[in-house]
């Protein structure tokens, strides 16, 4: 194994290692401090889709450093061709991604001796955590909702109409629909420099965020953050936060008024949504 | 609803004074060079946000970006809908 590397200032380590996925390496970023409050406990970052990763690096290192300076150490990972870690994006499916963070889990624990995770999910990581999400002991007690997407076809379809905006679905691509018959054709294709696998668009399509169940009494933080100034929960939140109480999963709605950071050119933040999701974690 | 949008877009776009003084007629796809592709999709997810509603492919139009008020219409027309 490569020898880690290690950055520091006044309190907090970010180390950076490989581990052994379940088919190739992954890189994991962990950010601790020296004096842990409780070394059983980790807080575990489930990173959003393609290129939101890549806008959204500072904001979660940000929280990364946030717990750290607390006491509570936090596990940045990159999926299988994601970010430094090995194997290609266009071999993933989403299956495949939840195996990574399974195996990330395990060596949490044997490795790690740690004893509970918490999740910290932005958009669509929530669907990474899979079958962990609803574990009681080691899964997690806290779970941390940052924009979660509802529905993957909703993100992807998205994510094409960009690209249609933009002109660069080719020519005879004019609509979602002729998008997702050239990937069907073709098998795959380039989408905002991200290789988009017919098999990954087919997984993604699967997700549905009100088929997600969690551990009886987990406590959730659905925080939204969008220039939107609305003063209510959105109706399709509504129903699933009404779905998982009724598991015996509390959960709090609250919304930020600022830059979905996960988008757009420039690299934002919202120092506040920061402050709030640390609180959470150490209540 | 046009002071609603008015004010997303100006802070969406990050505007300041050019967007207090859209009109109803102002244009907007083509006139504004803040908002290129990008931006139309998170103007769409914003507004889908604002309003609680969704958005398919045959109502992002260049026609619906046209002007202020063409985009209020859109917005109208799917709350109608509802």
């Amino acid at each position: 194994m490569t020898t880690p590397a290690v950055g520091q200032d006044a309190t907090v380590r970010t180390v950076a290692e490989y581990i052994d996925g379940p088919e190739c390496k992954l890189l994991v970023t962990r950010f601790r401090s020296p004096i842990q409050t409780d070394s059983r406990r980790t807080v575990l970052c489930l990173p959003p889709f393609a290129e939101e990763m890549n806008k959204s690096r500072r904001m979660l290192a940000l929280q990364g450093r946030a717990l750290a300076r607390r006491g509570v150490s936090f596990v940045l990972p990159d999926v299988r061709g994601t970010g430094d870690s090995e194997g290609e994006f266009g071999e993933a499916t989403w299956e495949a991604w939840r195996q990574d963070i399974s195996s990330i889990v395990d060596w949490l624990r044997i490795e790690g001796g740690i004893r509970q995770i918490d999740v910290l999910a932005l958009r669509s990581g929530v669907f990474l955590g899979g079958d962990f999400l609803k574990t009681t002991g080691i899964g997690p007690k806290r779970l941390a909702l940052w924009s979660p997407v509802h529905s993957g076809r909703v993100m992807i379809d998205s994510l094409f109409r960009t690209m249609l905006i933009r002109g660069t679905g080719g020519v005879g691509v004019n609509n979602v629909a002729e998008v997702r018959e050239r990937i069907a054709a073709y098998g795959s294709l380039e989408v905002a420099g991200y290789w988009l696998s017919e098999e990954l668009v087919r997984s993604v399509d699967a997700l549905d965020i009100s088929d997600m169940q969690l551990a009886s009494g987990c406590q959730v933080l659905w925080a939204d953050a969008s220039p939107a100034t609305v003063d209510r929960v959105p109706r399709k939140t509504e129903k699933v936060l009404r779905s998982w109480a009724s598991g015996n999963v509390s959960a709090e709605y609250t919304r930020f008024v600022g830059p979905q950071f996960w988008m757009g050119p420039e690299i934002e933040l919202i120092p506040d949504l920061l402050e709030k999701t640390t609180a959470f974690f150490l209540d | 609803m046009l002071d609603e949008i008015r004010g997303l877009l100006t802070v969406v776009l990050k505007l300041g004074s050019r967007g207090e003084s859209l009109t109803k007629d102002s244009e907007l796809l083509g006139s504004i060079p803040e908002l290129d592709s990008m931006a139309v999709v998170t103007v769409i997810n914003v507004m889908e946000e604002q309003f609680d509603v969704e958005f398919d492919d045959e109502d992002i139009t260049a026609d619906s970006f046209a002007t202020l008020g063409a985009l209020c219409a859109l917005v109208e027309r799917k709350l109608a809908l509802q």
